[in-house]
């Protein structure tokens, strides 16, 4: 096997790689600054909130892992993209968190999801009607015709917020009734007109 | 007096009048008292016109020296389907100038009747003039589907 | 009326003749007068110093001798009507000072009258403000006791503030002053100005009189105001604009600025108003440019895309549609090539019509382009010839102290120059006028009188230039040429006016 051409010698170049490939571990968890790296299973949680973005970026790189498994590391390794995915590379996978570890997933998925309802929902704001303009829509099914009565015509009182009030009375009257009368006419439409002449 | 305390005065005052002796079909108000100069109006249609049974909103911004100059109008929440546009400040007829007799109460009421007779002069909105003059009856139901619209139904 | 203005032309054109640049006057020339033959007077009826035919008659007025004219108005119609001045001012306003036609009006249906106007019934009772208790101002919802109110003969009542407030959104904001109406819906009753002075503080009263003025000048005709940018006189001259083709009224005013009465632009004589128009636009306008594309391109005879040529060689091929076809002649160049060649012999070919069309074109640009230039020229040389006013104030002062002459003496100078500069003025607008000119007899005379003047200005220009040192051995010769350079030019002026008057130019356009 020993060969006479010494430029290529297997053995030696493998050791090398090996132990920089340690070398560079070591510099890299050094850099992270976690003093928890060194004793490996030394799984101190401290509460320590990890960045859902960076779960993110690894669930991404690499989709096949468990975002339970990744949120593990990352805790472990102080919140360092670098070296959770230099973990993954070098085939070892990521530990096994004990059973007690339950985070709370994020799932950022629902951001972008929310930000793109309210954009339609600015866009419809414009056509919007007056039961939500008034937020009368709680009272909208309150059938029951019972202030008509309180239709204060000509309310002024000396107080202030009375005046607002009776204000604002009137006016949800006005849409309401609009509404219950045209309602009204739709039931009488629906309702097959038995001749009534009247 | 200065002349936003003589504005104040006379809105306040128009404000208890349309209050207390309001006019058929015709609401109107400040917003918050704290503010005179903004004020929310309501205006249903007029009977026997297609924007029969529906109610428009329409926002009236008053100037700091009313009633020397007249406030400026503008329907809210979708605008009107209607020959003479969004905005009511130009609804009224070349005759009519604004003087400082004129009050909020008389706009409406011009409002309203401008609603039931479009002024097919100059129309705003040309579209709506076009199918006002031309299919009267897409003008109507479109009318009646924009009243239901801005009652929620 | 008429009267009147004779008299008053007789103080003024003396003033006008003495306020005059002296060029044109006395300071030079005595042998001037004496030969003024040219010059009729205009109207021979009234004696006064003698007028020459392109001058008219004009009056200056201040802004406080229009208001006098408009009192005295107002009182003469207020005795005739029986109804107080200040009624009669609304009445005036609304008539457009037309005394004889209000008049008559008013006499044939005085309600209509008063009506349309935006006057009442009543003129009795002075306006005073009171104090009406219980009253409350519909404006501005007050209701104080004490509260100052006025109302004016309609009835409508407003407290005090709330009218000054109207009145002077009125008068500052939106300039209105002589159709003021009462702030009541739908009344149309005017505010007079002894309202308004009970009402308003001082300078907004004054305000009001300005504008007032100002809408008096622009209702009468024969009014206009000085164009000049700070200056507040108005002038009055009696030239009808019907007559402004064949009068071109130059008038002065009192801040020395001429102009014509007619355009209100600067002085244009002797050409009419509306030719200076149609030469202005001409001169804008890139019609010109289209006359050079004529001229100096080709239209390709097929497609008739405008084509330049741009290499030596005759054969030339339409980029557009391809068609091939010889510059100089215009026909196939099918036919060129062979023993047919006959583009070198004179012949009627199927191009000539587009030649002659060319041709005219070309023709016309060429003459448009004689005159334009030497109406530029003139122009262009005038301002230099300010430039050189300036000059000569230092070369005056150094003459003076070179050759001992004190500084009256040195004064022909400045004298020769406002010559020479009023001259080329005219010579510019010589050239605008002859453009318009149809060729015949009478041209000919003109464009001599033109050389002669252009001679002059010429060599009274080339005087001008010399070193310091020779001018005051040519004194005496700049003197001569500048009063023959004012006489060729008052001659030339003169017989245009009286051709013009009389109607014997013919033009080549219509007026």
């Amino acid at each position: 096997m020993s060969d006479d051409e010494p430029s290529i010698n297997i053995p030696s170049l493998l050791t090398l790689a090996v132990v920089s490939f340690f070398v560079i571990r070591w510099f890299f968890n050094r850099d992270s600054g976690a003093g928890g790296s060194r004793a490996g299973a030394q799984g101190r949680p401290r509460g320590r909130v990890v960045d859902p973005e960076q779960v993110e970026q690894i669930s991404q790189m690499f989709p096949q892992l468990n975002r339970r498994d990744i949120i593990w590391d990352l805790q472990r390794n102080g919140g360092s993209v670098a070296a959770t995915t230099e973990r993954v590379l070098t085939g070892r996978g990521l530990e096994v968190p004990p059973p007690s570890f339950q985070p709370q997933i994020p799932t950022p998925s629902t951001n972008t999801a929310a930000t793109r309802a309210s954009a339609s929902q600015s866009a419809k704001q414009q056509a919007q009607d007056l039961i939500s303009r008034y937020n009368l829509g709680s009272r909208v099914e309150d059938s029951s015709e019972e202030t008509e009565s309180s239709q204060a015509q000509g309310g002024w009182s000396q107080s202030r917020n009375e005046r607002q009030r009776l204000l604002q009375n009137r006016r949800d009257e006005m849409i309401l009734a609009a509404r219950r009368r045209l309602q009204q006419k739709d039931r009488e439409a629906a309702a097959p007109p038995s001749a009534s002449p009247s | 007096m200065s002349s936003s305390s003589v504005a104040q005065k006379r809105l306040f005052h128009e404000y208890r009048n349309l209050s207390i002796n309001p006019p058929e079909g015709i609401f109107a108000g400040p917003a918050t008292e704290d503010d005179m100069f903004n004020w929310e109006a309501l205006i249903q249609g007029p009977e026997g016109t297609p924007f029969e049974g529906g109610v428009f909103a329409a926002e009236l911004k008053f100037p700091k020296d009313y009633p020397l100059n007249p406030p400026t109008m503008k329907f809210v929440g979708g605008g009107v389907w209607h020959p003479n546009g969004d905005d009511p400040n130009h609804y009224e007829h070349a005759s009519e100038r604004w003087s400082p007799i004129q009050s909020v109460e008389k706009i409406l009421i011009s409002v309203m009747s401008m609603l039931a007779e479009p002024n097919d002069e100059s129309p705003a909105n040309i579209e709506a003039a076009k199918m006002w003059r031309d299919r009267r009856n897409d003008y109507e139901r479109r009318v009646r589907d924009e009243v239901r619209r801005g009652l929620g139904l | 009326m008429d009267s009147d203005d004779d008299f008053m032309t007789d103080a003024s054109s003396q003033e006008d003749f003495l306020g005059t640049q002296g060029s044109d006057d006395e300071s030079l020339g005595d042998d001037f007068a004496d030969d003024l033959d040219g010059g009729f007077p205009y109207d021979k009826d009234i004696e006064k110093t003698a007028k020459r035919p392109y001058e008219v008659e004009f009056k200056i007025l201040s802004p406080a001798d229009i208001e006098m004219e408009q009192t005295q108005q107002m009182n003469e119609v207020s005795s005739i009507l029986g109804l107080p001045p200040e009624s009669v001012a609304i009445l005036l306003r609304f008539a457009r000072w037309n005394r004889e036609k209000l008049i008559e009006s008013y006499m044939d249906h005085p309600a209509e009258t008063l009506e349309e106007a935006g006057l009442g019934h009543n003129f009795e009772g002075t306006p005073r403000t009171e104090v009406v208790p219980g009253f409350m101002c519909e404006i501005c919802c007050d209701d104080g006791g004490s509260l100052q109110t006025y109302a004016m003969l309609c009835g409508h009542r407003f407290c005090v503030e709330c009218f000054e407030r109207y009145l002077a959104q009125k008068i500052r904001e939106e300039g209105e002053a002589a159709r003021i109406q009462c702030p009541q819906d739908n009344c149309h009753r005017i505010v007079d100005s002894k309202s308004l002075g009970l009402l308003v503080t001082s300078d907004l009263t004054s305000r009001y009189q300005t504008l007032l003025t100002r809408t008096y000048v622009d209702d009468k005709e024969n009014l206009k105001w000085c164009p000049a940018p700070n200056c507040e006189y108005a002038v009055d001259c009696a030239v009808k604009p019907r007559d402004f083709n064949k009068i071109v009224p130059t008038v002065q005013c009192a801040c020395k600025l001429s102009f014509c009465f007619g355009c209100t632009m600067n002085d244009h004589q002797p050409p009419p108003c509306s030719l200076v128009k149609m030469w202005l636009k001409k001169c804008e306008d890139d019609s010109e440019t289209a006359n050079w594309i004529s001229a100096n391109t080709k239209e390709c005879p097929k497609c008739h895309s405008t084509i330049e040529k741009n290499g030596g060689c005759n054969h030339m091929t339409c980029r557009k549609c391809k068609h091939e076809f010889c510059w100089m002649c215009m026909g196939l160049w099918s036919e060129h090539g062979t023993s047919w060649y006959n583009c070198n012999r004179y012949e009627e070919r199927s191009g000539s019509d587009a030649r002659d069309a060319q041709a005219r074109s070309r023709q016309s640009l060429e003459r448009y382009l004689h005159y334009y230039n030497r109406y530029a020229n003139h122009e262009q040389s005038a301002k230099l010839d300010k430039d050189l006013y300036l000059k000569t104030e230092k070369k005056m002062t150094s003459l003076q102290s070179q050759s001992g002459l004190s500084w009256i003496e040195v004064q022909f100078l400045h004298t020769a120059s406002q010559a020479l500069q009023q001259c080329r003025q005219t010579l510019k607008w010589t050239y605008a006028f002859a453009f318009y000119l149809s060729r015949n007899n009478l041209t000919e005379i003109f464009e001599d009188n033109q050389k002669d003047l252009e001679l002059a200005v010429e060599s009274l220009s080339e005087m001008f230039e010399k070193p310091v040192s020779d001018l005051a051995k040519l004194k005496v010769d700049i003197l001569d040429k500048t009063s023959y350079c004012n006489k060729r030019r008052v001659i030339l002026l003169s017989d245009t006016a009286d051709n013009l008057k009389n109607g014997v130019w013919s033009f080549n356009v219509d007026l």
